[in-house]
């Protein structure tokens, strides 16, 4: 299978870089030095940020500072308001691991996120994408 | 507000295409924002649409979003950002909502189907438009042209049910110019359906922080004829308590996400007194459900909230040696910073 939520995220941050910039600044600003392992639908890659902006890039399998498991379908919740963050971290639908600090800058991140999503038409048409992707996956295939 | 043009005479579209089309003719290059209207009030429920069109360095983007109150469901919403185009001189449409004109309105069409939403609404017009021209709002220019006497026909549908209207009271308006989201401004406006024949409108013209007032005013129409136009000193508005009902649903709804607290920053109640000579009108506004819609700032990273707050009305008084009394229900919309 295609590796659909790292092409999402990759699709995703490309759109948020040309259509909204500031908020892609803001995101490797908040992101620093960081790595963030992803581990979603059976995906696993990192986020880092490289010249100023958010990369999805391999995984070598080293160590990083954060690593979150998301469900599509959980993430979809979110972007759907279905679900506070809180609540689904809380229910372990959303699994964060990292120090403090580092979580409070990946929260950073997310804020610049929605930030940018919100000022690009082409994350909305993502976010249908990610809707149907989540409809391919079975739920809670990750918990 | 600079000026206020009310215009009585007959034959409300055709002018109103004209005055549109010669109003945007002569707007200035750069930044431009145009944001459509339209409310609906039905007996147990509320239609509120907007589409708006913003041209940029970036180019030319659109928005819209719909919210329908009923009593079955409370507040159902769905919202767009992307593409628009302008149909003739004063239609707009975006993906999911369509404003078209017709020889006696508009024709609104709303297709939202993940939130469930249909609507088929012909809008039709029966007292010109009013027309503010040139108010300044923050560093820029807002124009406003309103039709608030207005019957809407035909269905809406939400998940709970399908609605036939028929003759429903309507509002629409259309606001244009250059004003940038995140500056330093706020307002608050209102629309209640007639009551005893009467439409009301309020707008007041404020600062973020609602210190600084530009404009108060209260508009009355008894059918299609404008009966009263109290402004500044003459009206009196009061808010009481705050608005503790169901967390107010977000649009778009990711914005959830920012955290920016669960709680409409909306009175519970709002009471608006007016008198000019031997006019008078009190209105008692308890409102009855909040949404509310986020708007990226122009000035930076965040976002300017819209809070749309229904509400019932009890509105008494006399014009023109005219009492007027009785229960009624409309939309009260604040903008303002935290």
């Amino acid at each position: 299978m295609a590796p659909e939520v790292r092409t999402l995220m990759k699709d995703a941050l490309a759109a948020l870089h040309a259509e909204a910039p500031a908020a892609g600044s803001a995101m490797a600003v908040a992101l620093g030095h960081r790595h963030v392992r992803v581990d979603s639908e059976s995906e696993t890659f990192l986020l880092r940020s490289r010249h100023a902006k958010l990369t999805v890039e391999d995984d070598p399998g080293g160590s990083a500072e954060l690593t979150v498991r998301m469900p599509l379908d959980a993430v979809v919740r979110l972007i759907d308001g279905a679900e506070d963050l809180l609540d689904a971290v809380r229910a372990d639908r959303i699994h964060v691991q990292g120090a403090l600090p580092d979580i409070v800058a990946l929260r950073e991140v997310m804020v610049w996120f929605v930030q940018g999503a919100i000022r690009s038409s082409t994350c909305s048409q993502l976010a249908e994408r990610a809707r149907e992707a989540s409809r391919r996956h079975p739920r809670g295939s990750e918990t | 507000m600079s000026s206020v043009e009310p215009r009585r005479s007959a034959g409300t579209a055709p002018r109103f295409a004209r005055y549109l089309a010669a109003s945007r003719a002569d707007r200035a290059p750069g930044e431009w924002k145009e944001w459509c209207h339209v409310v609906v009030v039905g007996t147990t429920w509320l239609l509120l649409a907007n589409i708006s069109r913003r041209r940029s360095a970036s180019g030319t983007a659109g928005g819209a979003s719909v919210l329908i109150w009923t009593r079955e469901g409370g507040c159902t919403g769905a919202c767009w950002e992307g593409a628009s185009r302008r149909i003739g001189p004063d239609g707009l449409a975006t993906e999911g909502i369509q404003l078209a004109p017709t020889s006696s309105g508009f024709h609104l069409s709303i297709h939202a189907p993940r939130a469930q939403l249909r609507a088929e609404l012909e809008l039709r017009f029966a007292a010109e438009p009013l027309v503010a021209r040139g108010a300044p709002l923050g560093s820029g220019v807002f124009e406003w042209m309103a039709l608030p006497v207005a019957a809407a026909h035909g269905w809406f549908r939400t998940g709970h049910g399908h609605v036939a209207v028929s003759g429903a009271p309507a509002y629409h308006d259309q606001n244009w110019g250059n004003w940038r989201w995140g500056e330093d401004l706020g307002w608050q406006w209102g629309y209640l359906a007639p009551i005893a024949g009467c439409t009301v409108v309020l707008s007041r013209m404020l600062d973020r922080r609602r210190l600084r007032e530009a404009d108060r005013r209260l508009l009355v129409w008894h059918g299609d004829t404008l009966v009263g136009d109290f402004q500044g000193p003459q009206v009196q508005i009061a808010a009481r308590g705050r608005y503790r009902g169901p967390p107010a649903p977000l649009f778009p709804p990711s914005l959830r996400l920012l955290d920016r607290g669960g709680d409409a920053d909306v009175p519970g109640q709002i009471t608006v007194t007016a008198r000019s000579g031997a006019d008078a009108l009190s209105l008692d506004l308890a409102i009855t459900g909040v949404a509310v819609l986020g708007v990226p700032d122009d000035t930076g990273l965040d976002v300017t909230l819209i809070q749309e707050a229904t509400c019932r009305a009890s509105v008494r008084g006399e014009l023109a040696g005219d009492p007027i009394a009785g229960e009624t229900a409309g939309l009260y919309e604040l903008v303002h910073g935290a």
